[in-house]
Formats: structure tokens, sequence, C-alpha cells
């Protein structure tokens, strides 16, 4: 028995749209970020599940795979950055509260 | 069959985990959720064969960038005068089109099975034109040496806007 590729697709869609959900709702920056992060494993886990299904019979090195690995080297560059500027907007104001950074100029 | 089995598993984990870390009040436990989430997505990669990508989740996923956050909660305090714990107003709006882009991709992928057929040779070709053409030992050069340079401007652009201004 075989993992279908097409069920990977399917978990992938639900957490892309849970991550979609968070992003939408939360009030926190923080848990805004937390959204981010599951959106873009959304995407790290269907390009794996497709390159699988690519790959199948190829003696190739699987490209999704890599594709995947830069997609994570990316996100931990953003997280770095996002959070960078969390600090300094919270040196700013205290307050986390996306409504509160509406306006960036005082 | 084992393997399977642990799949549907850890998938299923995952998207679980994945709905606690965006309802929980506090951001810790969102944190904690999201790392439990990314922990099974890698024991997912692992059953789907990239055992090395699994390796790379845990490591920049589940260890740098987890490290990253819970320092950033701590640093912040996860008082509730500090850290607004509610739902944004019309938050129903959100929850509306999740579901409904839900839904608009679960049709679109069951409709036919032809729907994602031709998808396959689309990531091979975008991860083509992401990762550069050539022999399987050079493939990944030009990349590897791009993404070192963005992890460098990352770095200096993170330290500049920690910095505290005098």
């Amino acid at each position: 028995m075989m993992i279908s590729s097409d069920h990977a697709t399917y978990f992938s869609v639900a957490l892309f749209c849970i991550g979609l959900a968070g992003v939408l709702t939360r009030k926190n920056l923080i848990i805004i970020f937390v959204s981010v992060e599951l959106m873009l494993n959304a995407a790290n886990l269907n390009f794996v599940a497709m390159s699988r299904r690519a790959m199948v019979g190829s003696t190739m090195p699987s490209i999704g795979d890599s594709t995947a690995l830069f997609v994570i080297l990316i996100a931990a560059c953003e997280v770095a950055i996002g959070l960078g500027l969390l600090i300094g907007l919270y040196r700013h104001a205290p307050s986390l509260a996306v409504e509160d950074v509406a306006e960036l100029k005082e | 069959m084992i393997r399977v089995s642990v799949f549907y598993f850890l998938a299923t984990c995952s998207v679980i985990f994945g709905a606690l870390a965006i309802t929980r009040k506090n951001p810790i436990h969102s944190a904690l959720m999201l790392v439990l989430s990314l922990l099974s997505l890698a024991g997912v990669y692992v059953a789907l064969g990239a055992a090395f990508l699994a390796m790379a989740q845990v490591f920049v996923y589940a260890g740098a960038i987890m490290v990253l956050f819970i320092f950033v909660i701590m640093l912040v305090g996860t008082k509730p005068t500090t850290i607004a714990i509610r739902a944004r107003d019309h938050y129903q709006w959100g929850i509306a089109i999740a579901v409904l882009l839900f839904i608009v991709f679960v049709i679109k992928l069951g409709a036919s099975s032809l729907g994602i057929r031709g998808i396959e040779t689309e990531v091979k070709e975008l991860a083509l034109v992401l990762v550069g053409t050539g022999s399987i030992f050079g493939v990944h050069a030009l990349a590897f040496e791009l993404g070192s340079i963005l992890v460098l401007v990352s770095l200096v652009g993170a330290v500049l806007l920690t910095r505290k201004h005098e």
C-alpha cells in the first residue's frame, strides 16, 4: 500500500486554510506569525508530496525536496526579521495587537 | 503498511495541533502547539521518504525558529494588558473565507483525478527554475550561495532592527 500524494495534498490544504484562518481572525501579532509558519509548512508538504509523485521511477535526486529546503531557509530569515520588527514595534508602543500598529508614525 | 499508518497518524496530528495553535489564548501555548505540529510534519516527511528534509525541519523549525519565538514571547511578556487575547472584530468573515477556500480546494482536487495530474510537472519545472539546472552535483550551487547571502542580510537586518536607539 502506497501513501497517496493526493491525500498529502488534502492535509496540506487543511493546514494552509488553518493558517489562513489564523491570520484573518487573530489579533496578536505573534499568533499571526505562528499562522504564517503553518501556511509555509503546508506549502512545503505539498512540494514534498508532489516531488514524490513526479520522481517515481526516476534516478534524479528529488528536486521538490531541495525546493522545500530553500523554503525552510527563507522562512528562517523571515522569522528573524519579523520578530526583530516585532521587538522594535513593542519598544515603540508596548502592545502587540494589530489594531494598535495600524499607524507606524506617531 | 506501518509507514502508511504513521503517515496518516502524523499528518492528522499535524493538522490538529495546527488548529490548536491558532485557537490558544496564550501565545506561549500557541508556540508550543506549533512546535508539535512542525515535529509531526517532520515525521510525515520521514514517512514520505525525505529524511534529510525532516532533519532540516527539526533543526531549523523545531530548533532555531521556536527558540526565537519563545524568546520573543518571554521578552515582550504575556500579561493580558500587553498582549491582546481577543479575536479581531468581524472575525467570522475570516473564518468564512478560510472555510470557503478549503471547500473550493477540496472540490477542485476531488472533482477529477485529472485536476492535479498536471501539477507535478509544473512543480518539477518550477523547482528547476528555482534551484537551477545542471549536473546532479552542481544543481544547487547557485541557490545555495544566494541563500547564504540572504541569511547574512537577514542577520544584519535583524541586528539593526532590534538595536536600541540612543
